[in-house]
């Protein structure tokens, strides 16, 4: 599509406003379904019969027998588009370069961040955010260059399903997504809150720069594949259920980015407030 | 519930994360969910000798455990044996891997290795 950006404020006021309709209804219909479905008893499956159903509640996995369809599918897209994308690209792509890329997806989803970090009581970390996107965008250009790390303001991660989880919101199922891959419900309700809110997707749109959102969605899997290359593979080989292992993965992760938010800010840095930072 | 409900439940879910992730945003949620950090190629290969050594074995301790450093990366850890036991009739360990990628980016994890009755071990 030809970017075109509307030729008065008075349109762009009401393609905005016509915009944020449209959005807010989305979100407030992901909502509903998301509240739909565990009033509907999606997060309070029967009793189990068997000792596997017993497991997968155990795990938080009532879904379990779709979930493994939508693995098995993930895993045959990975296996013949997404991880060849990916080969191709780190071989192509020197590392400073992939580095400025990734960099530049870090600094796009720093907003999410901030607005995370006052929701969780890190006003401190939400200073080091500000500082961190002031300083990446405009001397790292666009967030190419990590600025704000070379400031001694290292990034830090913060979601909105982390957030649900400081405020002592339970995970619900374990759900594995067509794409996204695993996620608990109440960190897939968090990731329609974070893109719903986003504001470079949002300026695109109203922009009609529609290529610049489908580039960052495109490049997104295609960083992070390329960057946990040698972690799938090796769990991959060595894992005798790759599904059980993932989802054991997630729920420790989650666990520590959970921790991790319920720690008050430390006098150093805010990725140090607990064991683990995703990067 | 049947699999029929749990079918129709995932399928709602999906729907509903589909607009939000054609959108173009990659919070980091997604992320998150998976390991953190990037251990290299040559941080797995400390791991695996070190993983013979200490639970890949049918004398395995519990309590067992050993420190590496990869001076090629920069990333050193620690993996303990926490616990040893069978599961199915198989010996399984449980194995803890603290790992510190940078002053700022470390990760902790356990995972239970069993041997399968073809003699390998796995994650399971």
């Amino acid at each position: 599509m030809v970017p075109r950006i509307s030729s008065s404020a008075r349109q762009r006021s009401a393609g905005a406003d016509a915009f944020e309709t449209t959005r807010w209804k989305r979100t407030i219909m992901a909502l509903t379904v998301g509240l739909t479905l565990i009033q509907a008893g999606c997060a309070s499956p029967a009793k189990p019969a068997t000792e596997a159903q017993s497991e997968a509640e155990t795990n938080d996995d009532p879904f379990e027998p779709a979930n493994r369809v939508v693995f098995d599918a993930n895993q045959q897209l990975d296996r013949y588009l997404v991880r060849p994308i990916a080969w191709a690209y780190r071989e192509a792509v020197p590392d400073p370069f992939r580095l400025g890329i990734s960099n530049i997806l870090n600094n796009l989803n720093s907003p999410a961040v901030l607005m995370n970090d006052p929701l969780q009581g890190n006003l401190r970390c939400a200073g080091e955010t500000i500082t961190r996107i002031a300083a990446n965008s405009v001397f790292g250009i666009g967030g190419f260059f990590d600025v704000g790390e070379r400031m001694g303001v290292p990034r830090h991660s913060a979601d909105f399903g982390q957030t649900l989880g400081s405020w002592g919101v339970d995970r619900g199922p374990f759900l594995y997504v067509p794409l996204l891959g695993p996620i608990y419900t109440r960190d897939a309700g968090g990731y329609i809150i974070d893109s719903a809110a986003d504001p470079f997707a949002i300026e695109m749109q109203l922009a009609h720069i529609d290529a610049a959102n489908y580039a960052r969605f495109g490049m997104t899997p295609v960083d992070f594949r390329a960057r946990k290359m040698a972690t799938l593979d090796n769990l991959e080989r060595d894992s005798f259920d790759l599904y059980a292992v993932q989802r054991s993965i997630a729920a420790q992760s989650r666990m520590a980015a959970i921790a991790r938010a319920d720690t008050p800010s430390s006098a150093e840095s805010c990725s140090l407030g607990a064991g683990l930072k995703s990067n | 519930m049947s699999r029929l409900n749990l079918i129709l439940c995932a399928g709602a879910m999906a729907i509903a994360l589909g607009p939000s992730t054609m959108a173009g945003a990659a919070p980091a949620e997604q992320e998150s969910h998976f390991i953190a950090g990037h251990p290299t190629r040559s941080d797995f290969a400390m791991m695996k000798d070190i993983g013979l050594r200490l639970y890949r074995r049918d004398d395995a301790v519990k309590g067992a455990s050993e420190a590496w450093q990869n001076s090629q990366s920069g990333h050193h850890g620690t993996i303990s044996v926490l616990d040893i036991f069978e599961r199915s009739g198989v010996p399984c360990r449980k194995v803890r891997y603290q790992t510190v990628f940078d002053v700022t980016t470390s990760t902790d994890y356990v995972l239970n290795w069993c041997r399968t009755t073809e003699g390998e071990w796995k994650v399971s």
